[in-house]
C-alpha cells in the first residue's frame, strides 16, 4: 500500500531491465527527460552512456545509441549523485580525539565503518558521496576522508583518504583541560603546527565569527593554503574579504528552523562570486537534508543553478575529487540519481540511485 | 479608501478554485470580487501581478510564534493569548516573509492539560483585540512527550489524564445533586416558614451558610481540630440543633478547571492532544470516546499505524516537520515516517500541517511541498494550509479563503508556492501591505 502511493505517478517504460542494470562492466545508457549539467542548469533530453562504472559520454537525446541497452526514465531528471561535503556518517562522535587540540596525523579514514546502516539510508536519499570529517572540537582535527555510500561489492568504500585538513576556531576548541585557552594561543598553535608539511593544501576551517575569518585569511596568505570556510554564521560583514581571497564557503546545514539571516547567506555570497557548497550534516540531520538545504537557499536568493551545484560539483571541488564525482561529464564516475523532477523541488522523489554505474536503490524494483 | 485591483495573477482562492489570469479586487480591507474579467469601479488603483501567484494568507495550525518563555501552558486555566508577545516583530516578520498571516498557539505544559490555545493574526502594530482571532480555540494537552521520564511515567500520565476527565464528570454530578437538593431544601424551607415561627429558619440558614463558607478559602480562619476530634463539638452542636428542621445542602467548591473541561465534554471546545506512539494515540482515543470529546491529535508519530482507528473515530491529525535526524531515535518520535500524510489520507483521516511545538512558524509552503513529494496530493496540501486550516480552527468564516466579503489577507508569490525558488513578494492583511520582499534586512 505504501509503496503504491509513492510510485503511483511514476511511469517507467523499461522497468524490467532495471534488475539487469546492476552489472557494472558493460556498456549501456540511461535516457531521461532532462539532466543537471555541469553548470547546474537543467538541460532537456539526456542520453547518458555508461561504460564500466563511469560516464563514457553525454549525448543529446534523439541521437542514436546504436544497439546499446537503454534504461528509460520517462519525465525524470538525472542529477549527479549528491555530495555531503561535511558529514560524520557511520562515525558520529568518533572522528575527533579530545585529548589534544592538534591532531594533524589523524585521518577520518580510520573511523570509517563500512558496515554502518546509515550509509544505505543516505544512498537511498540520493547522497552518493561524502566528506567524512572531524568535528569542530579540535584546532587541527585531521584529514578528511572522501567516501562513497556504496560500491562495486555493494558496500561503502573510501574513495580518497587524502582529503582536506580540518581546522577549527570554534568555541568548542577551547576547553579547561587542555591547550589552547585563548584565541591568541590558538592561532599561535595553529601557525606552529602548519609549518611541517601536512600534505594537504586545502583546509576546511570552522570560523564562527568574522574575526576568525580574517585570521584565517591572513594565515592562508602566509602559508599558501586553499581555504574553505564553514560554520560561518555572519557572512554579511566579511563577504568582500572572502571574495577577494577567493576562499570557498560551506553553508549549513540548513533546516526547518534556520533563521532567515543564515538562509540568505548563500545567495549573498553567490552575488559576490564566492563558491558555495551546502552541507547536509549527516547523520545529525535527516537523509534528505541536502536537498532541503539547497531548496531553502534557493528560496532565499541563491540561483537555482548555484543551488544544484552547491550539493554536487562544488563539494566535489572542495574535497579535491572533482575529477571523479560531482558532475555528469565524460570520464566521471557514474554516480547518478534519477529524480521524478527537479532535484531542488521537494515534490520530486528519488526514483533510482546508481553508484559507479551500479543500481543501488530503485523504487521501481520494490513495486515488482 | 480607493479600491485596489491586483491583475493578471494566478489566484488560488483556498477552497480549491484556481483562477488563471485573474483579478483580485479589494475594497475597505475586504475582498470585493475575485475572478476573471472583472470590471473595476471608477478610481480603482490597478497593480499588475502578471505571472505572479496569489494565495490566501497561510495559516499555521500549530506554532509557538512569539510565545514568551517557552510557551504558555501547565495549568488548565492558562491562556496562550496571554503569552503571545505581539511586539516580537522580528519573529512576526519572519513568519510574514514565509507567507503566514495567522497562527494557532498552544498553551502547552509538559504533561496533561495545558490550557487554552489561541488563534492570532500577525498584523503588525494592531490593537490586541484586532490581533486576537480566537482566545478559546481549543483545550490543549500533551501525553507522553517527555522521553526522559521512562515508560511507567506514560502509564501514569494516561491514568491522570483519564482521572482528570472523570473528576470533571463527577464534579458535574455533584453540582447537579447539589442544585437538586438545594431546590428541595428551599421548597421545604417555604413549607417550614408557613408552620413555625419566622425567626428560626432564618437563623438556621445563616448557620448552614457558615458551614459551607468554612470549607472555602475565603472563610474565616478556623482552628485545626485536635487529634482527638472532640474540639469539633462547637461546630457540630448547631447542626445537632438543626436536626429537626430542613438541612441546607453543602455546595461543592467551585472547580474552574473542571468547568472548562465540561465545556469540552459538551462539544463547545475541541481538545487538542500532542501525542506520539501508536499505543498512546489509542489510549487517548479511548478516553475521548469515553468522555465524548471532540479530539484533534498533534504530532502523531506513528499515527499511520493506527490510521483506521483514527478514521473510524473521525479524529483529524496535525503533522509537523518530518524527522530532523537520521540517527536512531528512541524518543517519542521514533515512529515518524516521511509519507505519514499520504498514508493517513488513504485511510480516510483528515491531515493538517503545522510548524510544531518547538518552533516559531516554519516555512509552511516548503513543508507542504515536501509532503507532496511523499504522496500528499498537491491541491489538498495547499488547501490544508489555507481554508482547511481555518476550518480546523473554526474560523473559516473569518480567514483562509479569498472570496467576496472575506478579509483581504493574502500573499503574492513569485511562482507557484511549491516550486523551487518561489519567493513571497508581498503580504497583505486586511488589504494593507504588511510585508515586501526587498524590505527584508
Amino acid at each position: 500500500m505504501m509503496i503504491n502511493c509513492i510510485t503511483r505517478p511514476v511511469r517507467i517504460l523499461t522497468a524490467a531491465l532495471l534488475s539487469t542494470a546492476a552489472a557494472a562492466d558493460d556498456r549501456w545508457a540511461i535516457r531521461a527527460a532532462a539532466y543537471v549539467d555541469s553548470s547546474g542548469e537543467l538541460r532537456k533530453g539526456a542520453l547518458i552512456i555508461i561504460d564500466g562504472g563511469s560516464i563514457s559520454s553525454v549525448a543529446v537525446d534523439g541521437e542514436s545509441a546504436g544497439d546499446l541497452r537503454i534504461v528509460t526514465y520517462e519525465g525524470a531528471v538525472v542529477s549527479p549523485g549528491l555530495i555531503d561535503v561535511h558529514a560524520a556518517l557511520g562515525a558520529d562522535g568518533q572522528l575527533s580525539e579530545r585529548q589534544s587540540a592538534v591532531q594533524p596525523q589523524a585521518n577520518a579514514r580510520d573511523a570509517f565503518d563500512r558496515y554502518h546502516r546509515e550509509f544505505g539510508r543516505a544512498a537511498r536519499a540520493g547522497v552518493t558521496c561524502l566528506g567524512l570529517s572531524p568535528d569542530d572540537s579540535n584546532l587541527v582535527g585531521g584529514r578528511i576522508a572522501i567516501c562513497k555510500t556504496s560500491g562495486a561489492d555493494g558496500g561503502p568504500y573510501v574513495l580518497s583518504d587524502s582529503g582536506p585538513m580540518k581546522l577549527s576556531l570554534s568555541p568548542a576548541v577551547f576547553r579547561r583541560d587542555r591547550e589552547p585557552t585563548s584565541r591568541g594561543g590558538a592561532v599561535a598553535m595553529l601557525r606552529k603546527s602548519i609549518e611541517p608539511a601536512w600534505g594537504a593544501r586545502t583546509v576546511f576551517v570552522a570560523t564562527p565569527s568574522g574575526a576568525d575569518v580574517l585570521t584565517m585569511l591572513r594565515m592562508a596568505r602566509d602559508y599558501e593554503l586553499k581555504l574553505v570556510l564553514m560554520h560561518q554564521v555572519d557572512v554579511r560583514g566579511v563577504g568582500v574579504e572572502i571574495a577577494t581571497a577567493k576562499a570557498g564557503v560551506i553553508v549549513g546545514p540548513l533546516g526547518w528552523s534556520t533563521s532567515p539571516r543564515v538562509a540568505t547567506a548563500a545567495g549573498l555570497l553567490e552575488k559576490k562570486d564566492v563558491a558555495v557548497a551546502i552541507a547536509g550534516g549527516l547523520p545529525a540531520a535527516a537523509a534528505d537534508s541536502l536537498r532541503l538545504g539547497a531548496a531553502l537557499a534557493a528560496r532565499n536568493g541563491l540561483s537555482l543553478a548555484a543551488a544544484r551545484r552547491a550539493i554536487t560539483s562544488v563539494p566535489a571541488e572542495f574535497l579535491g575529487v572533482a575529477d571523479r564525482v560531482g558532475a555528469i561529464e565524460k570520464g566521471r564516475d557514474a554516480d547518478l540519481v534519477i529524480f521524478s523532477g527537479d532535484p531542488l523541488d521537494l515534490r520530486s522523489r528519488v526514483l533510482a540511485v546508481y553508484i559507479d554505474g551500479r543500481l543501488v536503490h530503485s523504487v521501481v524494483d520494490s513495486r515488482e | 479608501m480607493r479600491p485596489t485591483a491586483l491583475k493578471g495573477a494566478t489566484v488560488f482562492t483556498g477552497n480549491g478554485r484556481i483562477i488563471r489570469n485573474g483579478t483580485l479586487l479589494i475594497q475597505g480591507g475586504r475582498v470585493s470580487r475575485v475572478g476573471k474579467d472583472i470590471k473595476t469601479p471608477f478610481l480603482t488603483k490597478g497593480i499588475s501581478a502578471r505571472g505572479k501567484f496569489i494565495t490566501p494568507g497561510l495559516i499555521d495550525v500549530w506554532s509557538t510564534l512569539a510565545l514568551r518563555s517557552g510557551g504558555a501552558g501547565g495549568h488548565a486555566l492558562a491562556r496562550a493569548e496571554d503569552a503571545f508577545d505581539r511586539y516580537a516583530t522580528h519573529e512576526i516578520n519572519a513568519a510574514l516573509a514565509r507567507g503566514v498571516t495567522a497562527v494557532y498557539l498552544p498553551a502547552r505544559g509538559t504533561s496533561g492539560i495545558g490550557g487554552l490555545g489561541a488563534v492570532v493574526r500577525l498584523k503588525p502594530g494592531a490593537a490586541p483585540q484586532e490581533v486576537l482571532v480566537a482566545g478559546e480555540a481549543a483545550v490543549c494537552a500533551t501525553i507522553g512527550i517527555d522521553a526522559t521520564r521512562g515508560p511507567l511515567a506514560r502509564v501514569k500520565e494516561v491514568r491522570d489524564f483519564r482521572k482528570r476527565w472523570q473528576t470533571a464528570k463527577d464534579y458535574r454530578e455533584a453540582r447537579e445533586d447539589y442544585e437538586e437538593s438545594l431546590e428541595e431544601y428551599e421548597e421545604k424551607l417555604k413549607k417550614g416558614t408557613d408552620e413555625p415561627g419566622k425567626g428560626e429558619p432564618k437563623k438556621k440558614k445563616t448557620g448552614a451558610g457558615a458551614v459551607a463558607e468554612g470549607d472555602s478559602i475565603d472563610g474565616p480562619p478556623r482552628r485545626r481540630p485536635r487529634r482527638g476530634g472532640k474540639t469539633d463539638q462547637p461546630t457540630s452542636k448547631p447542626s445537632e440543633k438543626k436536626k429537626d428542621g430542613p438541612k441546607k445542602p453543602k455546595e461543592p467548591p467551585r472547580d474552574s478547571q473542571s468547568e472548562l473541561l465540561l465545556r469540552v465534554m459538551d462539544g463547545e471546545l475541541p481538545l487538542r492532544v500532542e501525542v506520539h506512539r501508536p499505543q498512546d494515540i489509542l489510549n487517548v482515543l479511548e478516553v475521548a470516546r469515553e468522555f465524548n470529546l471532540r479530539l484533534i491529535i498533534e504530532g502523531a508519530s506513528g499515527a499511520h499505524l493506527v490510521a483506521d482507528k483514527l478514521a473510524e473515530a473521525d479524529v483529524p491529525v496535525i503533522l509537523d516537520r518530518p524527522a530532523a535526524s537520521m540517527r536512531f531515535d528512541s524518543g517519542p518520535r521514533r515512529y515518524t515516517v516521511p509519507d505519514a500524510a499520504a498514508r493517513l489520507i488513504e485511510a480516510g483521516v483528515d491531515v493538517y500541517l503545522g510548524s510544531g511545538p518547538h518552533a516559531p512558524t516554519r516555512r509552511l509552503a516548503l513543508l507542504a511541498s515536501q509532503r507532496v513529494g511523499h504522496g500528499f496530493d498537491q491541491e489538498a496540501a495547499l488547501k490544508t494550509i489555507t481554508s482547511g486550516a481555518a476550518r480546523l480552527l473554526g474560523i473559516e468564516d473569518q480567514l483562509g479563503t479569498l472570496a467576496r466579503g472575506m478579509p483581504a489577507d493574502f500573499v503574492v508569490w513569485s511562482d507557484h508556492p511549491f516550486k523551487p525558488g518561489a519567493r513571497v513578494e508581498k503580504v497583505y492583511i486586511e488589504g494593507v501591505q504588511v510585508y515586501r520582499a526587498d524590505s527584508e534586512p
